[in-house]
């Protein structure tokens, strides 16, 4: 069937959607990212479509090239062709409110397996064809059921890794500590049992060793060049900015690569932060991004913020946890990567229970606002409710609750969702934004 | 001195002129054309208070349609502006809720300044368009809505989804024979309930102003005032207290720069249609 057109009618074109970079380290972020989806078909290399766990290390040990959907799905909604993988997922019958991420990969597999080929309009090539997949009970339960989908659309086998997070309110009782690290040193060797068992081939534990300390120096320069930036006035490493750069923490870690870029990233801020270089002239408003996914469709509200003087000068979304100190006597690399994540909880814990809030506070990720508000000197603090991520909004009220109750600063919602531009409305944004400078501007203007 | 507040919101253009009270008031629909009729309004209100608009000391324009409102000095959101507008007339007010024809918002008010607010977004159902269309199916006028629902006896449940899917089910509550009085007050139950638990994120504090459109039907009303279990102040005209906080925050603007020395910020001040091409 010849396709008719109208020569009328155009359909809009889409305008720049991503925000400015304002650091180097930034800008090299998309170039890694092309670099992941590239190699999964230039290298050779078995390939694993891996939901984020923490685990990278395991696959860079195993020669293994993981594929991150989560990652894909975020790169298809900045480029704006997410929503026809969408629509094919619907079309499976996923409902419109479960996770757009999963969504956008679920219909790039079904229509994959319609077209016999990879969706041309996919970005960067593609997600590579997979010998196996992993999903994980990591921040919420999607992440089982949405891996073992994939693993029956791309027809290889699936592979449950349970990682709860360490148990807040008993996080000091050494019973629970012992039975969480047996547990999770149990799923960790499970997984490598998986990847052995499919490749034929043994774990080289000196490697993986090498590999999981590298990651932890990462994890160190990662988590100090973000505190850096937060503190600095003015900040020279905006939110945005912050949104890009985790992507190396959560999708390369162990490798060279990683490490390189957060020192660099440490470096920059470190010298921007010196000689007192800022982001945009005058912070008139400094603001915090204080739960609940980045809109990937439309990072460039982050520049019509900047307009208005105001930035983000921090997002408590993707967040690296107080790090642990690992003693060299865990020789074990698997230990050393359950001893930290458990470490980095009790850290938490303890930065919680300052606040007077222990034992609340559960996700291993996600950071309380309430935390950073007076330190990184924040005058408003914007949510994100996502219409398709319960992780990341559930608990949004109780925070935003305990910032009425203990500060004097306001907190606004925004809705819409990660990666679904259909829930995205611009003027709403803008209005809200706009109700928001003025709501500080008064604020200011009182003298509270 | 005479300062001008214009809403434009989704559904009517509200305009007042203000000295120390307001002397000239005038509500007109919004419309597609909304671009002339603000200026039409604008003229009416004019006339009505008898004054050139030469004399108007300052213009604020808020609601949807405020950057379309070229004779405006400055633009302010309505949030700002509701807020003002709302503690002027009732200065222990906490928290306002505002149903206007497109969308329903909570503000949080601590010594008349905003500290919080919510808003539904592109949604109907919960708004004062959900009830248009409901009357228009049933052949009933808006206005008298309100009054016929509280002879209800025994309300039915509708969903508050969807616009939609309610005057489905609605059309086919009053196929079974349910009094029309009973499927109202199901219908402003579920514009109550949605609305009260958009703004409870707020965490709802007494003294509750109701604004918009919608306060003016008293079944709507009622039934917030269940939700959150007190009773709640209606504004005289609640259609107004927009424009009336846009005027005021006009004021206070043009008093505070002439207190300091300062000059007024001025915009365009054209009276006349906004249009795309200028």
């Amino acid at each position: 069937m010849s396709e008719q057109k109208n020569p009328e009618v155009t359909q809009e074109v889409p305008k720049r959607t991503s925000a400015k970079k304002w650091t180097e380290s930034a800008k090299k972020v998309r170039g890694l990212v092309r670099d992941m989806y590239v190699r999964a078909f230039t290298e050779g290399k078995p390939v694993a479509w891996v939901m984020f766990t923490l685990v990278n290390e395991l696959f860079v040990a195993m020669d293994i090239v993981p594929v991150y959907p989560e990652n894909f799905a975020g790169l298809c909604a900045t480029k704006r062709v997410g929503n026809p993988f969408i629509d094919r997922a619907e079309a499976d019958g996923f409902s419109n409110v479960s996770c757009s991420y999963a969504r956008i990969g679920l219909g790039y597999a079904a229509l994959w397996k319609d077209m016999g080929e990879i969706p041309p309009f996919a970005p960067d090539g593609g997600m590579a064809k997979p010998i196996m997949t992993v999903g994980s009970s990591l921040v919420c339960d999607t992440r089982y059921k949405w891996f073992q989908t994939y693993s029956r659309y791309m027809d290889v086998p699936y592979y449950a890794f349970d990682m709860p997070s360490p148990p807040a309110a008993t996080v000091y009782r050494p019973d629970v500590r012992e039975q969480y690290i047996k547990y999770n040193l149990a799923q960790l060797q499970g997984l490598v049992n998986f990847m052995e068992e499919r490749l034929g081939k043994k774990m080289d534990w000196d490697k993986l060793d090498e590999i999981v300390r590298r990651g932890e120096k990462t994890y160190v320069l990662w988590y100090d060049a973000y505190m850096l930036a937060g503190r600095a006035v003015p900040c020279p490493f905006p939110a945005e900015d912050s949104f890009n750069c985790f992507v190396p923490a959560f999708f390369l870690m162990g490798k060279v690569e990683a490490l390189d870029f957060y020192q660099g990233l440490y470096d920059e801020i470190k010298y921007k932060v010196d000689n007192k270089m800022g982001s945009i002239p005058e912070e008139k408003y400094r603001l915090l991004w204080g739960g609940g996914l980045p809109p990937w469709h439309t990072m460039q509200i982050f520049n019509y913020v900047e307009e208005q003087g105001a930035l983000f000068v921090f997002q408590s979304t993707y967040l690296p946890l107080r790090p642990a100190d690992i003693p060299d006597r865990i020789t074990n690399p698997l230990e050393r990567m359950v001893y930290g994540r458990y470490e980095t909880a009790i850290n938490r814990a303890e930065d919680d229970k300052k606040l007077g809030l222990f034992g609340l506070c559960n996700f291993v990720g996600l950071g309380n606002p309430l935390l950073f508000v007076d330190e990184f000197k924040v005058d408003g603090v914007v949510m994100h409710w996502l219409r398709s991520c319960r992780g990341t909004t559930i608990g949004q009220v109780y925070q935003k609750n305990l910032l009425e109750e203990r500060t004097s600063i306001p907190t606004l919602f925004l809705e819409s969702d990660m990666c679904d531009i259909r829930d995205y409305f611009e003027a709403d944004w803008k209005m809200k934004l706009n109700a928001l400078f003025e709501t500080m501007e008064a604020r200011k203007r009182a003298g509270s | 001195m005479y300062f001008v507040g214009v809403d434009l919101g989704s559904t009517m253009t509200k305009v007042v002129i203000m000295d120390e009270a307001v002397l000239a008031c005038v509500i007109g629909p919004t419309g597609a054309e909304h671009r002339r009729l603000a200026y039409k309004v604008m003229e009416e209100t004019l006339r009505q208070a008898n004054l050139p608009f030469d004399e108007i000391s300052y213009v604020v324009a808020t609601g949807y349609g405020r950057i379309n409102v070229p004779f405006a000095d400055k633009q302010i959101t309505e949030i700002t502006c509701h807020a003002k507008g709302v503690s002027s007339l009732f200065p222990t007010v906490r928290t306002a809720i505002d149903i206007g024809g497109q969308d329903a918002k909570g503000i949080k008010i601590a010594n008349g300044r905003v500290v919080g607010f919510v808003m539904n977004d592109k949604c109907a159902a919960g708004t004062g368009r959900f009830l248009e269309v409901i009357a228009n199916d049933l052949g009933v006028r808006l206005e008298e809505m309100g009054e016929l629902s509280l002879n209800s006896k025994s309300r039915v449940g509708i969903s508050s989804t969807c616009t939609v899917f309610a005057a489905q089910e609605v059309v086919s509550r009053i196929a079974e024979g349910t009094p029309i009085e009973d499927v109202l007050a199901g219908l402003h139950e579920a514009i109550a309930s949605r609305v009260y638990r958009m703004v409870e994120r707020l965490k709802i504090e007494r003294d509750v102003v109701v604004t918009g459109g919608v306060a003016k039907n008293i079944g709507v009303v009622k039934a917030l005032e269940e939700h959150v279990g007190f009773p709640v102040l209606v504004t005289e005209e609640p259609l107004l207290t927009g424009a009336i906080g846009a005027a005021l925050l006009g004021k206070e603007l043009t008093l505070n720069a002439l207190e300091s020395g300062r000059p007024i910020e001025r915009g365009a001040r054209r009276l006349e249609e906004a249009t795309f091409f200028k």
